[in-house]
């Protein structure tokens, strides 16, 4: 019987990407012989036939049916209230800001990110701009003649187009950049850039210089004791933030809620019956917000939870 | 700066693509995992449903991930799995041969033996295995599609071919 050196090796072979010595080696063994006989006689082998154009006629027949009778149902009713809870905080957020900001005359696009929400916009020019969580921006839109300008309040991270002037306007500072990929944190306490590629210029407010920052430089301005400190280190392509969603492997339960529960800041609380040791072979969930992240993630096959929005609370509860 | 428009699902003819470009794959996906066919095009139709309802929240370019993800939950979700053990695979139409009667019949005792063999295999190996032999699909598809590393649909590879090798007697 063969022995591999190590377990993809027979793999690695079917896809010709064993080197000519091994392959050599290989082709001696009676596995060789045997496999090659396998795979020939798969040749006489095929797939059932598929009818897409029924299946396809079914999902819309199915699709019309739903449409029509789309009468409240009772049970979703509590989602509903979550959701309907969720529209309006992020009313009043939006509405507050709106109303306490400055004026500004050019007409704008706002963009609000809720707790655990992520928001990709691209842009007509090319910028790419990705909204972190609790986050608001406001995107004039001007035409191509004039400075492009972003007002945020929160995090994004921005991928700028060449072209003209591109600003980002935020209570402690601003950013001006002509095209390049850089982070901003920016909330009342904390101003942070975070430069990824090309050059950008920071202006701090009320403060005369201009900071520049290169690829991999930091700042950080925080006015409780006025003072700014500049990093350099190795980055990566993006903010760890942008990936979109949490893959793990070989992962404990109690992992998995700890992951869960750093990445929405919400508490998990797990019943008594909870197999903190479990382990899943493969574990992911979505950031897009923590409905999704629940539901895509293996808890979805035991539990049934309640989210408690107020208290930032999830409680799991063991299905029947 | 205005928004550049970007393709949705929610609209028929992009939903149409996505269908025409992975059902087929997903049903066989399914297949290969539930063994049952009927149940894997139940399986296609409900994570194309889902993707037309969440059409607004699933970019273009996640859909087929979204399509897959969705029906492995299904399977998972599905607590009794169908105990009967189906041919995975049809056998080609018997072209008339000029071989002797001896080796077409060992010819298809060897299809009845590959056959069991791959029903026999496990779940996980066996998804891999049929994808990439039947589907041509890449490893790096299969790990998208599955949600894992390559080097785990590696690890699958070479484990499903050890367990079919068998197929062929000792010489």
């Amino acid at each position: 019987m063969n022995t591999y050196p190590d377990d993809t090796f027979l793999a690695r072979w079917l896809n010709g990407e064993l080197t000519s010595e091994e392959l050599a080696e290989f082709e001696q063994s009676e596995d060789y012989t045997k496999l090659t006989q396998v795979m020939e006689a798969m040749k006489g082998l095929q797939s059932h036939p598929f009818d897409g154009r029924r299946v396809l006629g079914e999902i819309k027949a199915q699709i019309a049916a739903e449409k029509e009778q789309k009468i409240v149902d009772m049970r979703s009713g509590r989602r509903q209230i979550v959701y309907v809870a969720a529209a309006v905080m992020l009313v009043l957020i939006v509405g507050t800001w709106f109303f306490t900001r400055k004026k500004i005359d050019i007409p704008s696009q706002t963009y609000a990110t809720t707790l655990g929400e992520q928001q990709t916009k691209t842009f007509v020019d090319g910028t790419k701009i990705i909204l972190n969580s609790e986050s608001i921006m406001e995107v004039a839109i001007a035409d191509t003649e004039q400075d492009r300008a972003v007002t945020l309040k929160g995090e994004a991270y921005f991928e700028v187009a060449k072209g003209n002037r591109f600003v980002v306007e935020t209570v402690l500072g601003e950013v001006l950049v002509v095209g390049t990929a850089f982070n901003v944190a920016a909330t009342d306490s904390t101003f942070k850039v975070t430069c990824y590629e090309g050059k950008v210029s920071v202006n701090i407010s009320g403060v005369g210089e201009e900071n520049l920052l290169t690829a991999g430089q930091q700042i950080v301005f925080s006015p409780s004791t006025d003072s700014s400190l500049r990093n350099e280190r190795s980055l990566p392509d993006s903010p760890a933030w942008t990936a979109s969603g949490t893959q793990l492997e070989n992962i404990a339960y109690a992992a998995l809620i700890d992951s869960m529960q750093n990445k929405f800041r919400i508490t998990i609380e797990t019943p008594p019956t909870f197999d903190d040791e479990y382990e899943w072979e493969v574990a992911s969930f979505s950031h897009t917000d923590i409905a999704t992240a629940l539901n895509t993630s293996p808890i979805s096959f035991d539990y049934d939870w309640e989210i408690l929005w107020e208290e930032r609370k999830v409680v799991l509860k063991k299905k029947e | 700066m205005p928004e550049a428009p970007e393709l949705s699902v929610c609209e028929e003819a992009q939903f149409d693509q996505v269908f025409t470009l992975h059902a087929e794959v997903l049903r066989n996906f399914c297949y290969y995992k539930c063994k049952d066919l009927d149940q894997a095009e139940d399986y296609v139709q409900e994570a194309f449903l889902r993707l037309w309802k969440n059409c607004a929240k699933v970019p273009l370019g996640k859909a087929k991930s979204f399509l897959f993800k969705v029906a492995q939950n299904l399977f998972l979700h599905q607590v009794e799995h169908q105990k009967v053990v189906q041919k995975y695979l049809r056998r080609q139409a018997q072209p008339i041969s000029m071989e002797h009667p001896q080796f077409q019949i060992e010819e298809q005792e060897l299809l009845n033996r590959l056959e069991e063999a791959i029903a026999n295999l496990s779940e996980k190996q066996r998804t891999v295995f049929l994808l990439h032999r039947m589907d041509g699909k890449s490893y790096k598809e299969i790990a998208e599609m599955l949600d894992i590393s390559v080097k785990s649909v590696e690890k699958r590879m070479h484990r499903a071919l050890l367990v079919l090798r068998n197929c062929i007697p000792q010489l």
